[in-house]
């Protein structure tokens, strides 16, 4: 509560400006969103020497403003950091209310405090932040907890060495972050939530002894909670992908059954630059402008096995991808998007909510996927087929759902032979290649992810060198 | 100007009362941008700002870093000395100290150019018509978008030595329109024309022909066998040849790291003569325009490739020092609570003696490689990865009425270069993108260069 009531008073200066253009009709509503970042990372470069240690502190926030003129609404939305004088955001809030005044949008019903959709009571300040972390970083412990991290990696580095591959540690980034977001609005929401972010991504060389090629792994992980995440795994899983580059043979042409395991799996769902189609066409503002094909009630295709069940969870405890609320003011929520491979409902800010008469969703969140009853191992009892570890950027068309990515690390077994591969390019459409596939049981549950560890494509291509 | 203009000078002066003999450079990063949408549902705009100062020391091994988003000078003032207090500290404990190659040469140096400004009221005007004709040039558009983005970006690079002012103003037209294709499948048609002013416009009439005629042969994309392909690449290709595939293996910190297989091509020939390879941020109205960089060194030409040779890397301080390289302009950090890297900036092929259409003629069968989504480098391997193209189908010389979509252009990269038999006189940069180290730090770049032929091409 303390901590909240300090918020407030930091942005009273605006909001007592944002009121008075609101008592003289100069705008019918406003919010503010505010977002304050700190940082500590850590950098290591080869031969686990510090290149640099950045400590940083990021204030800012977002004003938006809306006038409704008879049937559209003028909004302006205005992002700045911290202003070091108020003459400065009385400027920017003078441009904005000029932008405001000249552009426009169809209608749509502002947010109210008493909508169903602005409903607070299930979500707390702290329920997306670790304390434990939260403990480290303030006491600037993960310095040290850093250089315990890199004595486990020396370790395994080391016991990993043979007569035929050399390792090296070419590069280390230890990425942290607390921060700190705010809603305040024209309605009297005033919400607050804090989140933690770590991000780890580590490069590792191997060096083939007899034939003296060489080759990279790049391993990077955004994490929950890095006080309780398993290094150990993580270095054991990164030395033996490294090892396996060297030896890969390069994947010629394939058609058949291919499985996506861990961080390929985890990419198809949510991938980095994108949204997978299948959720992608989830969207109300596509469904608004014409571009998604989805219908609420309809199959979004005929599954020959396991059908989809895919949830946007904004709320989900210890995910550093949870949010309380987007931008609006609309509380963060679970929301069955897909069931069953039958339309649910449509992902939407209160905009294109409002345009497509659905309910107002609030942030994405966390991608749930629910898994499927066969367990990995009996996903692998194949004589014939290729395991994806990492794609080198597994980017889909959002909109046609094509795709054609990199194998950069994967297995392939032939007569239950199983033989490391890298290159090739998985390729095909993901509405189609979702039509007949098999889902883990096993689940992984990282940043903005919930779902099976594996997925099994009956009908898959790769296109080889 | 003023306010910047003013806090150099209060950086100045905060130079001249720093006694500790430790390197250290401020930063001062601000970064303006405003953004008009027209779609089917009207008008909608944002003006994003964001300022923010980074401070360095090096204390004989490492960097101690520290970013705020304050610009009070008295505050700047404070943290510089603490982090100056502890590198101190640092340094009487270090036993192997780095000496880092800094600049010595006095300079004091403003680049300003004036944004030009023109009334919302009068843009979206002009973005709604462009909407609208798109809207309008096909039945199968089934929506449309334009969108102005005004990019301002002031920086103040201070230290001991150096005392510099950038000030660079650039203008992106995006359009995008969503066609529905033969086969029931919605895909997107999108083009962004870039320019340090409201020549956007112009440019994007000057090619709306082209634009449209992109829409008719998106209807018709078919899926392109895989296999090797004599093909013909736009500029654009070429650009991000030069850029995801070679460019980011010739950033000296990824060699520095060990993870560059330039470093053991250093000095060897990779392609013919004629291939020459370069990056330079001083172009005007390209979207990785600077005069300095983050390092206060001023804007070089750097060729990554000399006639066929693999020639000099792209440089941060740091491992400028520790390869002993010469310096370049190529120090950038995505943001003041980021840290710095060796970046590209504009990164291009230089030109040929042929035409495009000289090229053409020489391809019996083949692919020409219009445009692609993106690519992802692979600096230890040289692979290459461009994927999301869109290449027309070439038949005894000419272009034919046949297209293809999502495909990807893949490969090893020596072989690749060594594979060009053939370099436009036509020459273009465009884009107005960004680019990732991995898959973060982005800071905003262009690429491109002349049309380029090339034998036994892996498409798939």
């Amino acid at each position: 509560m303390e901590e909240k009531q300090i918020q407030i008073s930091k942005y009273s200066k605006y909001i007592e400006l944002l009121n008075k253009l609101l008592s003289q009709n100069k705008i019918s509503a406003w919010n503010i969103n505010g977002h304050d970042i700190e940082r500590e990372n850590f950098y290591m470069e080869a031969d686990y020497k510090i290149e640099s240690i950045l400590e940083a502190k990021r204030e800012g926030f977002v004003v938006n403003l809306y006038k409704e003129i008879n049937d559209e609404i003028g909004k302006s939305t205005f992002v700045s950091s911290k202003y070091d004088s108020i003459e400065e955001f009385k400027e920017d809030l003078n441009i904005a209310l000029f932008t405001c005044s000249q552009s426009r949008t169809k209608k749509y019903k502002l947010s109210k405090k008493e909508d169903k959709e602005v409903d607070y009571s299930h979500i707390d300040y702290d329920s997306f932040c670790s304390k434990k972390f939260e403990e480290n970083f303030k006491s600037k412990t993960l310095k040290v907890f850093f250089a315990q991290i890199i004595e486990i990696l020396k370790k395994e580095i080391s016991g990993a060495q043979s007569e035929k591959i050399n390792l090296k540690v070419n590069s280390c980034e230890f990425l942290n972050s607390i921060r700190t977001y705010e809603h305040i609005d024209s309605n009297k929401i005033d919400k607050a939530f804090k989140q933690n972010s770590s991000y780890f991504e580590l490069i590792i060389t191997a060096k083939n002894l007899d034939t003296n090629k060489e080759n990279e792994f790049v391993s990077y992980e955004k994490i929950n909670n890095v006080i309780n995440f398993d290094f150990e795994g993580f270095f054991k899983n990164c030395i033996l992908n490294a090892k396996n580059s060297v030896i890969a043979k390069q994947m010629k042409n394939f058609k058949g059954k291919v499985i996506l395991s861990n961080t390929a799996c985890k990419d198809f769902f949510i991938p980095d630059l994108s949204l997978n189609s299948v959720i992608g066409h989830c969207s109300a503002r596509l469904k608004h402008q014409g571009v998604s094909k989805y219908k609420i009630g309809k199959e979004i295709f005929t599954a020959k096995k396991n059908k989809l069940t895919i949830y946007a969870n904004a709320i989900r405890k210890n995910n550093s991808v949870s949010e309380a609320f987007d931008e609006e003011g609309i509380s963060g929520q679970r929301t069955c998007l897909i069931k069953k491979n039958v339309v649910q409902t449509f992902f939407a800010n209160k905009q294109y909510a409002d345009y497509t008469k659905n309910k107002a969703t609030g942030p994405l969140g966390v991608i749930e996927v629910n898994p499927g009853d066969k367990s990995l191992e009996e996903l692998n009892q194949e004589e014939n087929y290729v395991e994806i570890i990492t794609f080198s950027s597994f980017v889909p068309d959002l909109v046609s759902g094509e795709f054609s990515s990199e194998i950069r690390q994967g297995y392939l077994v032939e007569n239950g032979i199983r033989k490391p591969i890298k290159g090739g390019l998985l390729t095909g459409n993901i509405f189609k290649i979702l039509e007949n596939i098999e889902l883990s049981k096993e689940i992984q549950d990282v940043p903005g992810y919930v779902g099976p560890k594996a997925i099994k494509f009956y009908d898959a291509e790769i296109v080889g060198l | 100007m003023t306010q910047y203009k003013f806090l150099k000078e209060e950086l100045k002066e905060l130079n001249s009362k720093i006694e500790l003999d430790l390197y250290y450079d401020i930063n001062i990063f601000s970064s303006k941008e405003s953004r008009i949408v027209v779609d089917q549902d009207g008008i909608s705009s944002s003006n994003d700002k964001d300022k923010g100062v980074k401070i360095r020391v090096w204390d004989g091994e490492k960097y101690l870093e520290y970013g705020q988003s304050s610009l009070e000078i008295n505050s700047i003032e404070t943290q510089l000395n603490r982090l100056l207090k502890e590198a101190n500290e640092n340094s009487k404990l270090i036993n192997k100290v780095i000496e880092l190659k800094y600049e010595t040469e006095i300079l004091n140096k403003n680049y300003v150019k004036i944004s030009q400004k023109q009334d919302i009221k009068e843009t979206s005007k002009v973005l709604n018509e462009i909407k609208n004709r798109i809207r309008k040039f096909d039945n199968e558009v089934v929506s449309a978008r334009c969108a102005l983005i005004e990019e301002e970006e002031e920086h103040i690079f201070s230290n001991k030595y150096r005392s510099l002012y950038q000030k660079i103003p650039l203008k992106i037209l995006v359009v995008i329109a969503y066609v529905k294709c033969k086969d029931e499948i919605t895909r997107m048609v999108y083009e962004s024309y870039v320019a340090n002013d409201f020549s956007v416009f112009k440019k994007f009439e000057s090619e709306e022909k082209e634009f449209n005629q992109k829409i008719i042969n998106t209807k018709k994309v078919k899926r392109l066998k895989g296999g090797k392909y004599h093909a013909l690449l736009s500029p654009k290709l070429t650009g991000l040849l030069a850029h995801e595939s070679f460019g980011h293996g010739m950033e000296a910190d990824t060699m520095m790291k060990g993870r560059a297989l330039a470093s053991i091509w250093s000095g060897k020939k990779i392609g013919s003569d004629a291939i020459n390879i370069i990056d330079y941020p001083a172009i005007e109205g390209k979207h990785g325009e600077f005069y300095f960089d983050h390092d206060g060194n001023l804007a070089k030409k750097t060729y990554l490739v000399k006639k066929g040779v693999v020639n000099e890397p792209m440089a941060d301080l740091y491992s400028k020092s520790k390869l002993n390289l010469k310096s370049s302009s190529n120090a950038r950090a995505e943001s003041f609570d980021h840290k710095l890297y060796a970046r590209m900036s504009n990164t291009y092929f230089d030109t040929g003696d042929k035409t495009k259409d000289e090229l053409l003629s020489e391809i019996k069968e083949g692919i020409y490689i219009i445009e692609s989504n993106g690519g992802m480098e692979d600096p230890k391997g040289w692979g290459v990865q461009i994927q999301g193209c869109f290449g027309q189908k070439i038949k005894d010389g000419k272009l034919v009425d046949e297209f293809y979509d999502g495909f990807t252009l893949t490969g090893f990269l020596p072989e690749i270069i060594k594979n060009i038999s053939g370099i436009s006189k036509e020459f273009e940069i465009e884009g107005g993108g960004s680019c990732g180290k991995g898959h973060k730090e982005w800071v905003r770049v262009s690429e491109g260069g002349p049309y380029l032929l090339i034998e036994e091409l892996i498409l798939g």
